[in-house]
């Protein structure tokens, strides 16, 4: 009972802190949150394909599809914001489907090297259409908000609290029995019942998804991208990571992993001048050996039926 | 009334033919054995008969429909379950979790969401698991594992019940214990297919018995014909009675 008001606790201070924190801080610290907040999303983005036993490098690619299909229709059709948004999101459903459905005979490493070669396709064609994409010069796009980082963290903290919303869903719904006995015994879930396809298209869909509105926002919020930036593999490693050592299938977890990591990662480039990279991956190192389930791996399992 | 007829049933791998052109029929409401020797095929039967394998050649006709090429889940919702010789629990889950599942997804049309928790504790207090309801898999013997397996096929309301040496590796006393579970799901309507190397439940429940050798039907009767039939006693009990009792 007392963990239980105290797990309230700490997640009504998490709240009100990520609420008030532009308000209080400098331009550098809002820059620092914002992209602790768009990793925030790409780890439980990640993770959401975890759940359903995916082990995927697509992410990557979502993640520039959703930077050019934003960037592009905002540019070249005119799109407003939102609109541009919504045909990345569009896009990427269709994508990510398609692409589910032909990797559906895959799994463990195989999965990882489909998934890793749709990125490098993507990066391709990214590269060979500078007609449309500007090809290695990348595209720009006007600041978004003018500029006003406030309105930027509003906005990507909105999607974070979308994806906060979808994963305590996937947490507590059927769809929890659904994973977790998709994990264990793939074969034994359909046997009783469960749609194995549907449901592992739609954690890798729902994962394509939040990979995709974070690419949409990191283009309008950096202004420029190029292939070898949005289709940067970093990216998808990145919100693996996170989400392993925050703790796999979920919610705090990747969201913790990704804030944590971004501030010791911070850190160590502006405290150490050389070579900060290296003690960073000793950490990361550090972290998989002595915390395999991650940061918040020791919490108790949800019960479907109490 | 015949629930299930397999025609000309083929499965190899790679050089092994598993299944070599088995065909029989099950009459609704019976309990029907299937014995043999080890490698025989009967759980490859079993695993083509619930959708987990493509099958090479034949075909499977579930009351009166053809059903050769529908995938495992939909198999489920026709009625058709089964245990794993090889128990498959969810470790992530409880027990009592473990059979919601299988209400959930596989009894979705006779169980509505709020009456799933009570659905699911009937079905532990059937098989005689309720005390374990909140334990993980990991904290089970192996014949609560069992019947953790059994109840799980039983939640999705099966027509048909596929169990694969349940009875393997438990003592006498729990083999009694399944033994009479098994006669009284049966005598609810469901109709039984028993995969058993353990010959006196053979013998007391089956009112017929399949032989299978190389994946073929080697021979088929009540259990005395079977058991005086001089192939089998070559293929199977004469090599096997001693060891597997
Ligand atoms: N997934 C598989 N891959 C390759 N060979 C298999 C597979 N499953 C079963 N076999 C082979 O098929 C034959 C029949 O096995 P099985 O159906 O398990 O027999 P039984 O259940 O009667 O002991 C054996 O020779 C076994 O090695
Ligand atoms: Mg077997």
């Amino acid at each position: 009972m007392k963990n239980f008001k105290l797990k309230y606790v700490i997640v009504a201070a998490a709240i009100i802190l990520a609420g008030i924190f532009p308000f209080i801080t400098g331009e550098y610290y809002r820059h620092l949150g914002i992209l602790t907040l768009m990793y925030a999303v790409l780890a439980l983005s990640w993770d959401f394909a975890a759940r359903a036993e995916l082990v995927s490098f697509a992410h990557t690619g979502f993640f520039g599809l959703g930077a050019y299909t934003s960037a592009l229709t905002f540019l070249k059709l005119g799109f407003p914001l939102y609109l541009s948004f919504a045909a990345a999101v569009l896009l990427t459903i269709v994508v990510a489907i398609a692409l589910g459905y032909l990797t559906l005979r895959l799994s463990g490493i195989y999965f990882a090297i489909a998934t890793l070669a749709f990125s490098e396709v993507l990066l391709v064609v990214a590269l060979q259409l500078p007609n449309v994409t500007g090809g290695a010069m990348g595209i720009s796009v006007p600041s978004l908000f003018g500029g006003m980082r406030v309105y930027s963290y509003c906005l990507i903290l909105g999607i974070l609290a979308l994806a906060v919303v979808v994963s305590i869903y996937l947490e507590r719904s059927h769809y929890h029995l659904a994973f977790s006995a998709m994990r264990t015994s793939p074969g034994a879930a359909s046997v009783l019942g469960v749609n194995t396809v549907r449901y592992r298209l739609a954690s890798f869909t729902l994962s394509a998804i939040f990979s995709c509105l974070a690419g949409a926002f990191y283009v309008h919020y950096t202004t420029t991208t190029i292939p070898y930036e949005a289709f940067s593999l970093t990216i998808g490693v990145a919100s693996m990571v996170m989400a392993v050592l925050g703790g796999l299938y979920s919610t705090a977890g990747p969201v913790l992993g990704a804030i944590v990591l971004k501030i010791i990662e911070e850190y160590m480039r502006v405290t150490i001048p050389y070579g900060y990279m290296i003690i960073y991956g000793l950490i990361l190192v550090a972290g998989i050996l002595f915390l395999p389930k991650g940061l918040v791996g020791v919490q108790k399992k949800w019960k479907f039926l109490k | 009334m015949e629930i299930l007829k397999i025609e000309n049933l083929k499965k190899r791998f790679g050089g092994v033919k598993a299944v070599d052109g088995l065909s029989f029929s099950v009459r609704e409401g019976e309990i029907l054995g299937i014995i043999g020797p080890n490698g025989a095929g009967k759980s490859t039967l079993f695993n083509l008969l619930c959708g987990l394998m493509p099958l090479d050649a034949g075909r499977i006709t579930f009351s009166g429909e053809d059903i050769t090429s529908l995938s495992p889940h939909k198999r489920c919702h026709m009625g058709i379950g089964r245990t794993f010789q090889i128990c498959q629990p969810f470790k992530e889950l409880t027990v009592l979790d473990n059979v919601a599942i299988a209400a959930v997804f596989g009894n979705s049309k006779t169980v509505r969401p709020w009456v799933v928790k009570k659905y699911s504790e009937e079905i532990l207090e059937k098989v005689g698991l309720s005390i374990k309801k909140d334990l993980y898999p990991a904290h089970l013997t192996t014949p609560d594992l069992k019947l953790l397996e059994i109840a799980r096929a039983l939640a999705t309301s099966p027509k048909l019940l596929l169990l694969d040496e349940v009875m393997a590796g438990l003592l006498p006393g729990e083999c009694d214990r399944i033994l009479k579970l098994i006669r009284c799901i049966n005598r609810e309507g469901i109709t039984v297919i028993l995969v058993e190397h353990v010959m006196r439940v053979v013998r007391e429940l089956c009112e017929r018995v399949i032989v299978m050798n190389y994946g073929q039907k080697l021979c088929e009767g009540c259990y005395e014909d079977v058991a005086g039939d001089k192939r089998v006693i070559e293929a199977y009990l004469g090599r096997e009675e001693t060891g597997a009792q």
